[in-house]
């Protein structure tokens, strides 16, 4: 009983630790925003936003797709056809959408910005710039984070978009229903207020991968085991955080949008 | 600057222990001891990268172990660094990292451009101002790195092993073009054996931690005959 005790002890530690790292990393990457370096930050958008953009447009196809079918077991089970695009739709905006490319950034982008800057830690350049009397976080980590987190709201708007025209094209093909009933029923039930808390929540997805990656990133320390370390738990803490979010924002915006 | 009683603790290793010292301007100081006996730490908390667990570090008078980090950042603006891994962005051609210690700093784009193109031609890499760190030489990144230490005009220059690694005519060719830069400069460079050509005043020498030698140049303390 003690040793389930101490591991608890042991885990809510640590991660009481990584929220106060992350938290601090955010707080200083904040303060920094305003003074960034911006040929950094345009750098930091090719190689987090636009080298994104491929694999968010293979996971808007995978979510249209998906979606319809599995809603569309039900929808003919019980003669629902009619409520298929309102109900994919939603499930698209509010859930699927922006949790799926949240994970896939995780995985793409919180990886490579925690493995690229504990190779910077351990190679010395991030250390090199305290020693030129640069302070690393204008210089090079809040363009990350600025980068990370407004391209995850844009490649979101575009995943969205994508994942309902494929909705509408699977819903014709697989099931025939007409793209004017598809887009009717969703039209009539959803609104701009759908697609802005789906993207809202992106974004917040995003800020939540950049703040975690670079934590972990600055955190990490030795070699090749230490990149790898750095990579994996940015994924998994990155993640974690995402459904956690989810689970916050989902009522708050639900509700501060409908009003 | 002078450091008094300074110690530094690596978790529960004692990596340097009770060193006092001081650095007058203009003095040319080679730091030396074997491999792990706290060269680079002495270095790092000289140049205010390390802040000591005990003892004091005064620049003009300051304690900089207690700074903040915009007051440190303020003091260091006078101090050059060459870093033993070079430090350099392999992301950024040579000529964006001579000129990254410009950043912030209140310098024109021109005079920026024209000051780095100036360090890159001291050290002799101005031809290699567009090619990517990633692209030169083990010595041409070590050059690139002492122009880059060099683009701030600094009054202070630290170099930390600066010729690791290096062939021996690369070494040498190193310790010339920090002899030359270094004239009018404090400077200190780590080292576990004297560099050749590299005109030295004072030799300090740790061993384990401590400062065992602050002198005049004493071969014999570190296994090197006189003359080599």
């Amino acid at each position: 009983m003690s040793a389930v005790l101490a591991a608890l002890g042991r885990g809510t530690l640590a991660a009481a630790r990584a929220a106060g790292q992350s938290a601090l990393v955010l707080g200083r990457t904040l303060r920094a925003a305003p003074r960034m370096n911006r040929r950094e930050l345009l750098r930091a958008f090719g190689h987090f936003g636009w080298e994104s953009l491929g694999i968010c447009l293979w996971v808007a196809v995978v979510i249209g797709v998906m979606v319809v079918v599995q809603s569309g077991l039900y929808a003919n089970r019980f003669g629902a056809r009619m409520a298929l695009g309102w109900a994919s739709g939603f499930a698209v905006t509010w859930e699927f959408g922006p949790l799926l490319l949240g994970v896939v950034l995780a995985a793409r982008v919180g990886a490579r910005n925690a493995a690229e800057l504990a190779v910077l830690k351990a190679g010395g350049q991030l250390e090199g710039l305290s020693g030129i009397s640069l302070d690393p976080y204008p210089v090079l980590l809040a363009p990350r984070w600025v980068a990370i987190t407004a391209s995850t709201g844009m490649l979101a708007s575009v995943t969205l978009l994508v994942a309902v025209c494929m909705e509408v094209v699977s819903a014709w093909a697989s099931l025939g229903v007409p793209p004017r009933v598809f887009t009717g029923s969703m039209a009539d039930a959803l609104g701009w207020q759908d697609v802005l808390g789906g993207t809202t929540k992106a974004l917040f997805f995003g800020a939540a991968v950049a703040t975690v990656s670079t934590a972990v990133g600055l955190r990490a320390s030795g070699g090749a085991r230490g990149v790898g370390l750095a990579a994996a738990s940015a994924v998994v803490r990155s993640s974690f955080a995402i459904f956690g979010l989810d689970l916050l924002l989902t009522p708050v915006l639900a509700a501060g949008l409908s009003r | 600057m002078d450091c008094e009683r300074v110690g530094v603790l690596h978790g529960p290793a004692r990596a340097l222990a009770e060193v006092s010292l001081s650095l007058a301007p203009g003095e040319h100081v080679l730091l030396c001891g074997p491999a792990g006996s706290g060269k680079t730490t002495l270095l790092k908390v000289l140049a205010g990268l390390l802040r000591p667990t005990s003892g004091a570090v005064r620049w003009d008078g300051e304690d900089v172990a207690h700074l903040d980090e915009a007051g440190r950042r303020r003091r260091q603006a006078s101090l050059g660094m060459v870093f033993q891994t070079d430090a350099l962005f392999d992301s950024r051609t040579v000529l964006e990292n001579v000129l990254l210690p410009l950043h912030n700093r209140g310098v024109g784009r021109e005079e920026a451009r024209a000051r780095a193109e100036a360090a890159l031609e001291a050290v002799g890499l101005l031809q290699a101002a567009r090619m990517r760190p990633e692209a030169l030489s083990g010595g041409m990144r070590k050059r690139a790195g002492i122009a880059r230490a060099l683009v701030v005009a600094p009054e202070v220059l630290f170099a930390d092993d600066p010729l690791a690694g290096q062939d021996p005519a690369t070494a040498r060719a190193l310790c010339e073009l920090l002899d030359r830069q270094a004239a009018g400069r404090t400077l200190v460079v780590s080292s576990p054996e004297p560099p050749p050509v590299l005109t030295i005043q004072r030799w300090w020498v740790v061993d384990g931690g401590r400062l065992v030698h602050d002198g005049p140049p004493a071969p014999a303390l570190i296994g090197v005959e006189e003359g080599t």
